[in-house]
């Protein structure tokens, strides 16, 4: 069956045909989803923050170089739009901060079937140990390994000088190796 | 896999984070690899770095909520219908270009009178010769219109007892000044309207 490419998708929806929305929307919400799902570490914002992602990026559609990958503009938005719940929902949090107690929401991986387990479990682990970090970190994280953003693209994405992005990744990586590691 | 706790060289661990994500200048990496030769301690801290970096690679992405796709659509805006052609702003419009072709043709025969400023090779006898005619005709008939114009201006200053005529051209051009501006306002106007309508 033919697939038409997210260039040919953007441009019958700027002609008019918004129908089609639905189309990208349902190709890549996995995608945006969980790039907001890794900032916001809840299911349900998560969900919404992907909402309003997808109906902002129909507003920015005519903004959009059809000779550009639609994904990780669409990501981009997401993780915009997460970085700024998160900002809005509390202040910087000290990185010496006791993080045992904070509830993550972790989705239960456990109904896989055995021959799984051992990679359902590293999954597990890993999503434990990206939700735990502190929001500052999670973002850094989030833009540096998943959105492949360089140091000068993150300094301004999170309004910070690029010494401070270099600390603050430095950091953000000896806190997840250490997480990782109590985990195993 | 387990991470081995390895003591690293002094400052070499952020060395090592700049150099994996490819933000080293190119002499400092140069340098950087140099020491890696040598350097079992940093050697193994790349090789958990690295490890490290495959594993959060490796995020298996989770299926979102079922719902995203219905709520995106039936939250998204109207879509925008062009309003259709004003038939009061195509007709102004008309008569906008009529009135600048009018000010085209008194203007030609003034700027077909600059023949003498063309290059050598244009200014043959044949060449002036059609020009001169053609220019002498516009000008008897832009000199008609003026006088039948400048007549009229007359004769209105001259019931009003104002008689300057110079005038007669600030006149003109502040009254297509006028028309220009009170033209384009309505359909400035009209088209806001329009958009409003449709919001």
């Amino acid at each position: 069956m033919f697939e038409p490419t997210d260039a040919e998708l953007v441009t019958q929806i700027l002609a008019g045909d918004q129908s089609m929305y639905r189309l990208v929307v349902e190709r890549h919400q996995q995608a945006v989803y969980n790039t907001a799902y890794r900032l916001v570490g809840n299911p349900a914002e998560a969900a919404d923050t992907a909402q309003e992602a997808f109906l902002r990026a129909y507003n920015a559609l005519h903004t959009f170089r059809l000779d550009a990958p639609l994904k990780p503009w669409l990501c981009k938005i997401a993780a915009n739009l997460a970085l700024n719940l998160l900002k809005r929902r509390q202040p910087t949090v000290s990185l010496n901060d006791d993080l045992s107690g904070m509830v993550i929401d972790v989705p239960d991986l456990s109904t896989e079937p055995q021959a799984n387990l051992l990679r359902v479990e590293r999954q597990r682990q890993l999503h434990q140990a990206i939700l735990t970090l502190p929001p500052e970190q999670r973002s850094i994280i989030e833009l540096r390994h998943f959105q492949e953003q360089s140091y000068d693209e993150i300094a301004q994405a999170l309004n910070l000088s690029l010494s401070n992005v270099k600390v603050r990744l430095f950091r953000a990586r000896k806190n997840l190796g250490q997480i990782l590691q109590k985990e195993m | 896999m387990a991470y081995i706790s390895t003591p690293s060289c002094s400052g070499q661990e952020e060395t090592l984070y700049l150099y994996l994500d490819d933000e080293l200048p190119l002499a400092e990496r140069s340098a950087f690899e140099s020491h890696l030769q040598h350097c079992q301690t940093c050697r193994a801290l790349l090789a958990e770095t690295e490890a490290l970096f495959a594993e959060i690679a490796n995020w298996e992405e989770l299926a979102p909520p079922p719902n995203i796709a219905l709520q995106v659509m039936a939250n998204m805006p109207l879509p925008v219908v062009a309003p259709e052609p004003d038939r009061y702003n195509l007709l102004l419009l008309a008569g906008q270009m009529a009135i600048g072709l009018l000010l085209l043709l008194v203007a030609i025969p003034k700027l077909l009178t600059m023949y003498q400023l063309l290059p050598p090779k244009w200014n043959t006898p044949e060449i002036t010769a059609f020009i001169v005619a053609g220019s002498e005709q516009l000008r008897v008939s832009a000199a008609l219109q003026t006088n039948w114009l400048y007549a009229q201006w007359t004769q209105i200053t001259g019931h009003i007892g104002f008689n300057f005529a110079p005038g007669l051209a600030v006149a003109l051009a502040g009254g297509l000044i006028l028309a220009w501006l009170i033209g384009n306002g309505l359909l400035l106007g009209r088209n806001s309207l329009s958009i409003k309508g449709s919001g």
